[in-house]
């Protein structure tokens, strides 16, 4: 067993039987008495996400697992497949347990996936990821004066994002996967 | 990080600086860097090293809050050393130790504190009605799809009526006293949730006594203490109270914190002499500190602060 300080997004938890991928975990001090951790958890078996707020004296049961660096190849829709970048192995996930974050994926995309039993269990996306432009409206002339205004760009693996007006297609832009959001333009 | 939302946030800072002034208030820009920092058992001041010229080292600390010398400056308007400091705010960034990289928290992160000499707990709540409703410019906001109403006064609500409402318990200030863990897991579990569906702010009022340790007592309820904090959309924006200025009651608080501090394994922080002395001097005073990262993420519908700060540390020391 281990305190629940120790658990991270990511890290895989067994509690009666069953495992959980901890999607969310932060930190809570109140000014005084024990400090929290609010987690975020979703049942490997059913999908269930669950919110728990543990004194950091509890503890819970974290699961070894295995961290490989995979590619993204191509989905059906219903499952994603990978490919092990070592031994060249492909691997499936389901879509629920890729959840919103299929949105993010494209063509070649280097993922980390959380491996328990030899199975597939979770993708971790890298936090930032460089996409080609593939459609932006031009700027009108006079967008600027406001000094704020953004537009809706469309990406090369259809994810739409909001980004400042002189962006054009065929540049690469840069997009934060912890909350979806235009970072800059990647000049690389 | 955004570019563009970073040029709104300076945009914010100026206005919060002009508002203060403009109301009356003195900037002051007390030290950072400071050999007697902060008691609070749960708060992890950065340490670092202090050396002069010839090398002799200082522990030195960075400040989690700039509630002491502030405090102290208020003392010296009081006994008319130095008038304009008797409405003062500290605009400037203060640093915890041992947060989340990212959600709400940052380990460095921006606060507006101000004080003030012959005001509670009550002028702090219009203080914090007007800076935020200033800034918005508007009487409604949007955060992650839900619409909260500016709309003042804000609605108020003790904390013993928080869990009577939220969780269907009469007891709360006894059961700060009694499990004071307990008393926040119900109040994480079943209070906070609550503030998060509200389509509007609120003031979250009078706190068990054990849980504000540098604030004053209620005249006619000596279980509570005069301490405010304000959540928008679940969010913790502010913390505020009506000052203790009993020195010798707050040098009990402070010991007593020692103690926690020591029990947890912590190391000892010493006590601030020049405070204790200075802070009896104080006839009356309120003080209050705003999370303006916070304030900036409801302003620009933002879910997470690495959004709205320049560099944060999940960028400069977590690039996995």
């Amino acid at each position: 067993m281990a305190s629940v300080t120790e658990v991270k997004k990511g890290s895989v938890i067994k509690r009666n039987g069953e495992l959980f991928l901890v999607t969310l975990s932060e930190h809570i001090s109140p000014g005084k008495g024990t400090p929290f951790t609010r987690a975020k958890i979703k049942s490997l078996t059913t999908g269930k996400v669950l919110e728990e707020t543990w004194k950091d004296n509890e503890v819970v049961e974290i699961v070894e697992v295995g961290y490989n660096n995979m590619q993204y190849l191509y989905t059906d829709g219903t499952f994603y497949t990978f490919m092990d970048n070592t031994t060249y192995e492909q691997v499936q996930l389901d879509a629920d347990t890729i959840g919103d974050d299929a949105k993010y994926l494209k063509d070649g995309l280097e993922v980390v996936m959380c491996v328990y039993n030899e199975q597939p269990v979770a993708m971790e996306l890298p936090r930032k990821i460089s996409y080609k432009v593939a459609e932006a409206p031009p700027a009108v002339k006079g967008d600027s004066t406001s000094g704020n205004v953004q537009k809706e760009i469309v990406l090369e693996n259809g994810l739409i994002a909001m980004a400042p007006i002189f962006i054009k297609p065929g540049e690469r832009v840069i997009i934060n996967t912890d909350t979806g959001l235009y970072v800059e333009r990647d000049n690389s | 990080m955004q570019w563009l939302d970073l040029q709104k946030r300076a945009r914010y800072m100026r206005a919060i600086r002009e508002l203060f002034w403009a109301d009356g208030f003195t900037e002051v820009d007390t030290p950072l860097v400071v050999a007697r920092p902060g008691q609070e058992p749960y708060l992890d001041p950065f340490v670092t090293r202090v050396e002069d010229a010839a090398g002799r080292p200082h522990t030195g600390y960075l400040i989690t809050s700039p509630e002491y010398a502030m405090k102290k400056l208020l003392a010296k308007a009081a006994i008319g050393e130095a008038p304009e400091f008797e409405k003062i705010f500290q605009l400037s960034h203060v640093f915890r130790n041992n947060e989340d990289f990212g959600g709400t928290h940052n380990p460095e992160f921006a606060m507006i504190e101000w004080y003030r000499l012959g005001a509670d707990y009550h002028d702090l709540m219009n203080d914090v009605e007007h800076l935020v409703c200033s800034l918005a410019g508007t009487e409604t906001i949007t955060y992650q799809g839900k619409q909260i109403s500016l709309a003042r006064p804000w609605p108020r609500m003790t904390v013993d009526e928080a869990f009577q409402k939220f969780a269907g318990r009469t007891d709360a200030n006894e059961l700060a006293d009694a499990d004071v863990s307990e008393f926040y897991k119900i109040f994480l579990n079943d209070v906070e949730p609550k503030l998060r569906e509200l389509a509007h702010p609120i003031f979250l009022t009078e706190y068990p006594a054990s849980q504000a340790a540098l604030a004053r007592k209620k005249s006619d309820n000596p279980k509570v203490a005069e301490r405010v904090e304000c959540y928008i959309a679940g969010l913790e924006i502010a913390n505020g109270f009506s000052e203790l200025t009993d020195g010798v009651e707050q040098r009990t608080r402070f010991v007593e914190e020692q103690k926690e501090r020591a029990s947890l394994g912590k190391p000892r922080i010493e006590l601030d002499e020049e405070f204790l002395t200075l802070l009896p001097l104080i006839p009356k005073a309120a003080g209050i500190s705003v999370g303006v990262d916070r304030v900036i993420m409801l302003l620009l519908d933002r879910a997470n602060i690495n959004d709205v700060i320049f560099w944060p540390c999940r960028d400069l020391f977590d690039q996995a």
